[in-house]
């Protein structure tokens, strides 16, 4: 038998429940305010700061640059890890332990270390305030997840229905493209989201290589709290949060919905 | 054996193809190579170079920086700052997550999985997002300070943010859910009947927690209070909005000399004694776990 | 060159060319583990042969490197006569039923028994129909839209084979394809398997560690052992022939005493001596072997007729359904196994009884002692 919560014990944890969740669910009362500075509870309630969010040509924006960065960082994690991945849980080479510690080792360093060390060699080399810029810094903080969660992905597979496939006379592409990667779906999606919502929530290292030429939704969003005190942030942050929970759901569904064709 | 045969034909295809190795991983070599290896080469190469005034940069090899930062009794000073308020973070974090990860693990499947999902959820949430909600609870004209004037406790609104206060309360909340998932993960090892044993055998429940479960659920406390260090001494974003500039940290202060000063030799140095602050944390990290076996 | 074994009882005519599937010196070692040493087996057109041996002996790696999923490190694999060692496992048009059934968890069942014919490029109309008709074979034809996780275990087993099939490969590779069935469902898929595989006459290697699986269903056994092959042979020669006292122990009971050879033919077992019709050259030391259902069990003071003769008490008695299993002590403290059938007209004896046991010096197997 369990041991039982007891009361007491049970409202303690409830109070630290609300200390852990507060500051997310503030920001909903918050983004209704009606008043012109930050203030809470507000003393007054209006739809203002959601009717200035779309004229702010600056977030909007960075929106925009954010969204197609994740998009772009988030296939790129894909087409860059599927294959190490496969390599890494899948084939025995020299060095296969070492070169996976290597790919993962960024998600060692302190955000700010890498962002300063990224900012010291792209500005060498013009990579500073572009895309692509951007789309490398990001990369570097998303393969180490993507990889991740393949590897683990295609280590739990069962290695006998590949094994199957190839003795009914699939070549081994055919039987990654016919068995393995039909099989990894929900790996796939799990990483795809994660390096979506590390890439569109990443604000450290962006600091580092944003410019006057391109910024990104985070970092504005810092910036703005920075220097500014108003609930304008508060209706944004609504939907950064909508948006995230969307992404978490059609994780769950695809998964969900995997688990309920496939897997066994 | 009868004489040789004729080699049958290989086919181009073969699994356990190693020449495929290289073309497999060679795009995420390129990548880390690009955004990590070279940067971080180049890190340390540049905490030895020379900052001259105006944010040039004269290029030599010296210690020079890190001698400057190890006589100023400012970075000193910073150091130090940084140490003790991640140490008070990381105490203050793990006491207030314990309850909650002891209570998910005694909690039935079903309230498990929700709770473990609220846990979690915070994590999803952008650090900016997390930490203006503390503007919101901490302002001048926040929650707090409404309830604090409402009930005539204070005339004036208590500074609550822009200070070490601040800085603390924020990390803590935003580290708790890494503490939490670290000793639920530490958790897997406690078994209830050790408890009831314990209970059994006549101990009270608050020496049966000191005794029986703190003890068994060690590894995970040492976890999750390496990672909560480490994260904490790394943080950037809320020490700069809660701080206000007036809270003196070590990666506030490598942003600060880099972005602002453009002081990168000296902002190269500080990155590497960050590092060996993680390269400590984790040495006292593998020596407890290594005591606790 | 003849691919004989140093202790194969092989039939007349398994060379080269007679063969359908052929081992020649097969090796397998991983670092400084040896697999599978020096395998040497012929397979005739036809045939379903047993690799038999405990877990670790090496049969399933030697199933995998015919399969092509592992390579030998040396030694010819050879199909009519045609080396295929160095072909990759999809060129080598083996039928492969796994243990796990590894059957596709996202096909359906009719997509899980087409992927075959698909990668042969078989055209769809003549795909449908070959696919119809090998489900079937096993009796699914009704679950085709199913998929793998909605059948029973029997039914993913039936589903494997059919898939295994479907393609008409040259040889069908089985590995251990009933262990994961519950014992009623193993003795029916066993009966079936066998039917399906003697209609089709395809030359088939299965892989068992149950030497029941192994005499009921196989037209010729390999006792394999640490990686080599201990004896090949008919169920009979394995049963009544063992090469190996390995092949003895390991396929059926067998009573196992400690004794000296006198003469040719005669053994002493503590102060007792018995005759053997069966010993080849060994002297001192030996192993003496009897089966315990080869062993005859009679009230005392029967008339002797030139068999072997023990003494002993019943020491337990354990019935198991179609058999009676004995435990008999003989006077001076050696125990006897002996089993006989229950029912009909042997009579049964109880604990204490005494009695008098009888065998014959054919049955009465030597190996020289092992150290």
């Amino acid at each position: 038998m369990e041991q039982k919560n007891s009361i007491p014990f049970t409202i303690v944890v409830g109070l630290l429940f609300i200390f852990l969740l507060a500051p997310v669910l503030l920001v909903f009362p918050m983004s209704f305010s009606g008043d012109s500075f930050m203030s809470f509870p507000p003393s007054s309630w209006s739809l203002r700061w959601y009717e200035a969010l779309p004229q702010n040509r600056v977030l909007i924006n960075a929106l925009w640059t954010s969204l197609g960065l994740a998009s772009v960082v988030t296939i790129l994690s894909l087409v860059i890890a599927i294959p190490a991945a496969y390599a890494i849980a899948r084939m025995d080479f020299f060095g296969r332990e070492a070169l996976f510690a290597l790919f993962t080792a960024p998600l060692l360093l302190p955000s700010i270390v890498l962002g300063l060390a990224i900012l010291i060699v792209f500005v060498g080399v013009g990579l500073i305030s572009t895309f692509p810029g951007l789309v490398l810094a990001h990369l570097v903080v998303t393969l180490p997840y993507a990889l991740r969660v393949l590897a683990t992905a295609l280590s739990t597979l069962p290695h006998q229905v590949e094994e199957a496939a190839s003795s009914l006379g699939a070549t081994p592409f055919t039987v990654f493209r016919r068995v393995t990667l039909p099989l990894m779906t929900p790996g796939i999606v799990a990483a795809a989201a994660l390096a979506f919502l590390v890439s569109f929530d990443e604000v450290v290292i962006s600091l580092f290589v944003v410019g006057p030429r391109i910024t990104t939704l985070p970092v504005e969003l810092y910036r703005y709290v920075d220097t500014r005190a108003d609930p304008l942030v508060a209706a944004a942050s609504v939907f950064l949060i909508l948006g995230t929970v969307a992404v978490v759901l059609i994780v769950e569904r695809t998964m969900g919905l995997n688990k309920a064709v496939g897997k066994s | 054996m009868n004489a040789a045969q004729a080699e049958p034909a290989r086919s181009p295809f073969r699994l356990n193809g190693r020449q495929l190795v290289p073309i497999l991983i060679l795009p995420i070599l390129l990548v880390n190579a690009i955004s990590f290896l070279w940067p971080t080469f180049s890190l340390l190469r540049m905490s030895l170079n020379e900052p001259v005034a105006g944010g040039a940069i004269r290029e030599t090899l010296t210690l020079q920086t890190y001698i400057d930062v190890m006589t100023d009794g400012f970075y000193l000073e910073l150091v130090w700052n940084s140490i003790y308020l991640c140490s008070i973070i990381t105490i203050v974090t793990l006491i207030l997550s314990y309850p909650i990860a002891l209570f998910i693990h005694r909690a039935d499947p079903k309230w498990r999985s929700i709770l473990t999902l609220m846990v979690i959820s915070p994590l999803l949430v952008s650090a900016v997002v997390r930490t203006y909600g503390w503007v919101i609870i901490l302002g001048d004209q926040g929650l707090i300070n409404a309830f604090l004037m409402s009930t005539g406790l204070v005339e004036r609104p208590a500074r609550l943010i822009f200070n070490n206060f601040g800085v603390v309360v924020g990390l803590i909340e935003i580290l708790m859910p890494y503490m939490i998932l670290s000793l639920m993960a530490g958790f897997g090892r406690l078994d209830p009947r050790l408890e009831e044993a314990a209970q059994s055998l006549g101990a009270k429940r608050f020496t049966t927690l000191r005794r029986v479960t703190i003890p068994l659920t060690a590894p995970g406390i040492a976890l999750g209070c390496l990672l909560v260090f480490v994260l904490s001494i790394s943080s950037f974003v809320t020490p700069k909005l809660l701080g206000g500039g007036r809270v003196f940290l070590l990666a506030t202060e490598i942003y600060d000399q880099s972005i602002v000063l453009l002081n990168w030799p000296l902002a190269a140095s500080l990155s590497m004694l960050v590092l060996v602050i993680f390269g400590a944390a984790l040495v006292v990290y593998s020596r407890i776990v290594k005591a606790l076996d | 060159m003849l691919a004989t074994s140093p202790v194969a009882t092989q039939a007349p005519g398994a060379e080269e060319g007679d063969a359908h599937l052929l081992l020649d010196h097969l090796q397998k070692s991983f670092g400084d583990f040896q697999a599978v040493e020096d395998l040497n087996v012929s397979v005739r057109r036809g045939e379903l042969i047993a690799l038999l041996g405990p877990s670790g002996c090496g049969k399933t790696t030697t199933l995998r490197m015919i399969a092509g999923l592992s390579s030998a490190t040396s030694g010819r694999i050879l199909v009519d006569g045609r080396e295929i060692q160095s072909l990759p496992a999809h060129d080598r048009d083996m039928g492969l039923v796994f243990q796990s059934y590894a059957l596709f968890p996202h096909m359906s069942v009719e997509r899980n028994v087409a992927f075959g014919l698909e990668m042969r490029g078989i055209a769809r109309d003549q795909l449908k129909a070959r696919v119809a008709k090998a489900l079937e074979l096993v009796q699914l034809g009704h679950l085709a839209q199913r998929r793998p996780r909605e059948l029973s275990g029997g039914q993913q087993q039936r589903v494997a084979l059919a898939r295994a099939l479907v393609i008409e490969p040259s040889i069908l590779l089985l590995d251990e394809p009933l262990s994961n069935l519950d014992a009623k469902l193993r003795d029916q898929m066993r009966v079936e398997i066998r039917d399906i595989q003697q209609r089709l006459g395809i030359t088939s290697v299965f892989v068992t560690h149950d030497q029941v699986e192994a005499l009921s269903m196989c037209d010729r056994i390999a006792v394999m052992d640490k990686g080599r092959l201990a004896q090949i042979g008919t169920p009979q020669d394995i049963y009544e022939r063992p090469a190996t006292p390995f092949v003895a122990e390991f396929v059926g009971r067998i009573n196992k005493l400690p004794g000296q050879m006198r003469d040719n033919s005669t053994i002493t077992v503590a102060e007792r001596t018995f005759k053997t019709t069966r010993n080849v050259g060994e002297s001192g030391d030996v192993t003496m072997m009897i089966r315990p259902h080869r062993i005859e069990m009679v009230k005392r003071g029967t008339p002797s007729d030139g068999r072997n003769v023990a003494h002993g008490t019943i020491a337990r008695a354990t019935y198991v359904g179609d058999i009676l299993e004995y435990s008999v002590e003989l006077t001076d403290g050696v125990t006897l196994a002996v089993e006989t059938a229950t029912g009909g007209h042997s009579r049964t004896f109880s604990h204490g009884d005494e009695v008098e046991l009888r065998w014959s010096p054919d049955d009465t197997i030597v190996f020289g002692a092992q150290a």
